[in-house]
């Protein structure tokens, strides 16, 4: 058997408007609040990111981008490093927090 | 009658304080050996309570029950094992959520579990209450609050081991009506004994060493593989994402909801402080020059705290050789007296002399990876490292080999893919070793001026940098292909490091250092010393020379290594060595630091003269030129790990071939790079 083919489109189906505003980890601003839509890659990084904490539905939060290097997130409570190949693999979509809808009047 | 004995098994994740809580209760009382057929080491001790013994081995660090590094595949067979009275569960209390998800896969596979709330001082200084009988309650299992490094809970923890009765039944989390139909049918097809519902869920998770396992002794047709392949098909259609990943997200879920019941507070504390000084520390301009200083006094500070224990230890083998020597006549050729002082005190205490450099580099690895720096260190070089085809966390073996090779090989393990694991392990002796330390600090002063030894030192240690890194990045490119895994890793928040844990790691690095000084560099000793004394030269020939000196020099190439010598010489000619190098270089070949000392022997030095570095010296001047001394230095570098090296390597690597690639492709590339050297270096000097 060999590891099931990763469905990446999961988030465009059935939800209007999803997947617009969806950006790689990799690409992610700091400071920024996302949810994570899907990990793009093999079995065993999502194993690894699964045991961390990094599963679909889950929000972090940026606290090193790392758009040459590597980016540092804070999840579940804990702090993790990502490499640049990785975090090229973990999709995600901002949220917007009631503390960023304040600057939208302005 | 119950046995005398209890064993119990620690686990937990890594910065969980398990090892903090570990060496609180068996203090010095610790052991390292090796988990049978694997490379992975197995820390175990001892603690007394009510006249029982209890006997804890300390699991390697997991986050999950997952197997896809071989430290957690190691972890998870000994708890598959069955072996353990008990597996007490350390989870760190101020990050509860996280740490709940190994201990909820421990209570789905069935074994007997204590929870070890750990840290609950941090969490309670952070406003965080955690109902401990309530958790206990829904999980079923005792739970013990603790603070390892203050001593806090480990009699109630030691009590509760001994009272432990037996596990109730494995937790049954409802994975909804879809898994639960697929964890049935595979259950159906799996005909083997043990956690059946365990072995079912972790299959569908599509458990890497699991299936590999499964792959080897069920046959291809067997029904589970087209069963396997059908549920997962079907999984992925309904909800467009893999069962390993539906499965984590519904332990997360469960895990939430015993944490919305059990805890007090909403806010998240626990990083603050430490995201502040992350924000300085792995700053992406500033953190790289902040951690070049810090490694760099690192150095510094142990490099010269170890300077005045070296020398009383040189000065205390010095004495113990002058008193041995006093048991026979002035001028005695007793073989009894040449193997026990020139072989044995000669060779054994050349190396101890070391133990102080090395004990204070692991005291400040110790150091350095309890705070927490570590991982910001890996972080940090990640982006570099990347670009030679590894990843940060090869970064810390590589920084390990500055003290030795040896435990840097072994600290590889924390890699948890195969090629980026053999490719640190190729590149470990490269990093200038505590041992070719004494080389180098016997050649530099000889041949270059002062003002040029600082810089010289320093150049040669980049040296092996950089070549270290075009290895990895040809290695990567043209042997180890295919895509590196990538940097995962916690960044654990900063912690004051406490004295105790780091003594305890520094003591029992020391203690594995003497204990292959006494068995092996003993061992190598003797062979030395007699390959230098014997065949001994007739007689009618030494008595007409008057010279000691001299007479020393002619028996030597009489003796087996002298042959050696002259037989290798025209091989080493165009690299500048002459035979009595040669020597040298084959003795250097058990362990480097013996390079010294047989530069000493041939070069008819008295060895126990208390100026013998000094006079050492000298002679290396009158008979050699400094483009020998540097072509020296790069050859001790590059050419031949030593043979312990080469002997973890094949267990780590369990392969002949890298092995012996490493030895022979290392020594084929010293050779070249000095035959560079010399060859362009004698057309302008």
């Amino acid at each position: 058997m060999k590891p099931s083919a990763v469905p990446v489109t999961n988030d465009n189906q059935g939800r209007p408007n999803a997947g617009a505003n969806d950006v790689t980890l990799a690409k992610a601003r700091p400071g920024q609040t996302y949810t994570v839509i899907t990990i793009a890659g093999g079995c065993e990084v999502r194993h690894r990111l699964a045991s961390l904490g990094v599963v679909p539905g889950q929000s972090l939060e940026i606290m090193q981008p790392g758009r040459f290097g590597p980016v540092m997130i804070a999840i579940k409570g804990s702090r993790l490093a990502l490499g640049h190949g990785v975090s090229r693999k973990v999709i995600l979509r901002p949220v917007h927090l009631p503390k960023e809808s304040r600057t939208h009047g302005s | 009658m119950e046995a005398k004995t209890v064993q119990v098994a620690f686990a937990g994740n890594p910065n969980s304080g398990k090892t903090t809580l570990f060496n609180a209760l068996t203090g010095a009382r610790q052991h390292v050996g090796n988990y049978p057929g694997v490379t992975v080491e197995k820390k175990y001790g001892t603690c007394q309570v009510n006249g029982r013994k209890i006997e804890i081995v300390d699991l390697p660090g997991t986050y999950s029950l997952t197997a896809v590094s071989e430290e957690e595949a190691v972890a998870r067979n000994a708890i598959l094992d069955g072996q353990f009275k008990v597996v007490v569960n350390i989870v760190d209390c101020s990050n509860l959520e996280r740490n709940l998800y190994l201990t909820v896969q421990l209570l789905e596979l069935g074994v007997p579990v204590i929870l070890a709330l750990n840290m609950v001082d941090i969490a309670d200084r952070r406003g965080l209450a955690v109902n401990t009988d309530k958790l206990a309650a829904l999980l079923r299992v005792p739970v013990i609050p603790t603070v390892g490094h203050k001593q806090i809970g480990l009699e109630e923890l030691k009590r509760a081991i001994l009272a432990y009765q037996s596990a109730g039944q494995p937790l049954h989390i409802d994975y909804g009506p879809d898994i639960e139909q697929a964890i049935a049918e595979l259950e159906k097809v799996l005909d083997m004994p043990g956690p059946r519902r365990w072995f079912a869920i972790k299959i569908l998770e599509n458990d890497p060493a699991l299936v590999r396992r499964l792959r080897q002794t069920l046959e291809a047709d067997h029904p589970l593989w087209s069963k396997l392949d059908h549920v997962r098909q079907k999984l992925i259609a309904i909800y467009r994402d893999t069962p390993e990943i539906l499965i984590a997200d519904r332990r997360y879920g469960f895990i939430s909801g015993i944490w919305q019941e059990v805890a007090k507070t909403g806010v998240e504390t626990r990083h603050n402080f430490s995201d502040q000084i992350d924000s300085v520390l792995i700053h992406p301009v500033i953190g790289l020059p902040i951690f070049l200083i810090l490694m760099y006094l690192v150095f510094y500070a142990v490099f010269t705290l170890a300077d005045a224990p070296t020398r009383w230890l040189e000065s205390g083998f010095s004495l113990l050789g002058t008193f041995l020597n006093g048991f026979w006549p002035a001028g005695s050729d007793s073989p009894i007296r040449s193997l026990l002082v020139d072989g044995i005190v000669g060779g054994v205490g050349g190396v101890i002399v070391f133990l102080p450099n090395i004990m204070l580099l692991f005291l400040a690895i110790a150091l350095l990876e309890d705070s927490g720096y570590m991982a910001r260190a890996a972080f940090i070089m990640d982006r570099f490292m990347h670009r030679i085809g590894l990843h940060g966390k090869s970064f810390i073996p590589m920084l390990i080999g500055f003290g030795c090779s040896v435990p840097a090989i072994m600290a590889t393990r924390i890699l948890e893919n195969k090629r980026d694991r053999i490719t640190t392990i190729m590149i470990i002796p490269l990093m200038s070793c505590g041992a070719r330390l004494t080389i180098y600090s016997l050649v530099i002063p000889a041949f270059f001026p002062s003002h040029w030894q600082a810089p010289v030192l320093w150049m040669i240690y980049v040296f092996g940098i950089v070549l270290a890194a075009v290895l990895a990045k040809v290695l990567r490119v043209f042997v180890l292909k295919g895509e590196g895994e990538g940097l995962v890793m916690e960044l654990p928040p900063y912690r004051m490091p406490t004295l105790r844990s780091a003594l305890i790691h520094m003591a029992l690095r020391g203690r594995m250092y003497l204990q292959k000084a006494g068995t092996v560099i003993l061992a190598f000793s003797v062979i030395l010393w007699a390959l230098t004394t014997y065949p001994r030269a007739p007689r009618q020939i030494t008595a007409k020379i008057a010279d000691p000196a001299q007479r020393k020099s002619v028996e030597l190439q009489y003796a087996a290594i002298g042959r050696l010598g002259r037989a290798v010489e025209p091989g080493i000619r165009p690299l500048g060595f002459d035979w009595r190098i040669g020597t040298a270089l084959a003795a250097a070949l058990p362990a480097k630091e013996m390079f010294v000392a047989q530069m000493g022997i041939v070069l008819s030095v008295g060895e126990h003269t208390d100026h013998r570095e000094p006079v050492l010296r000298d002679q290396l001047r009158r008979a050699y030129s400094p483009l020998t001394g540097l072509c020296v230095l790069i050859f001790c570098l590059v050419s031949a790990p030593c043979l312990t090296t080469i002997a973890v390597t094949r267990r780590e690597t369990n392969s002949w071939f890298w092995a012996a690639a490493q030895f022979f492709g290392l020594t084929a590339l010293g050779y070249l790079l000095t035959l560079i050297v010399f060859q362009t270096g004698s057309r302008f000097f």
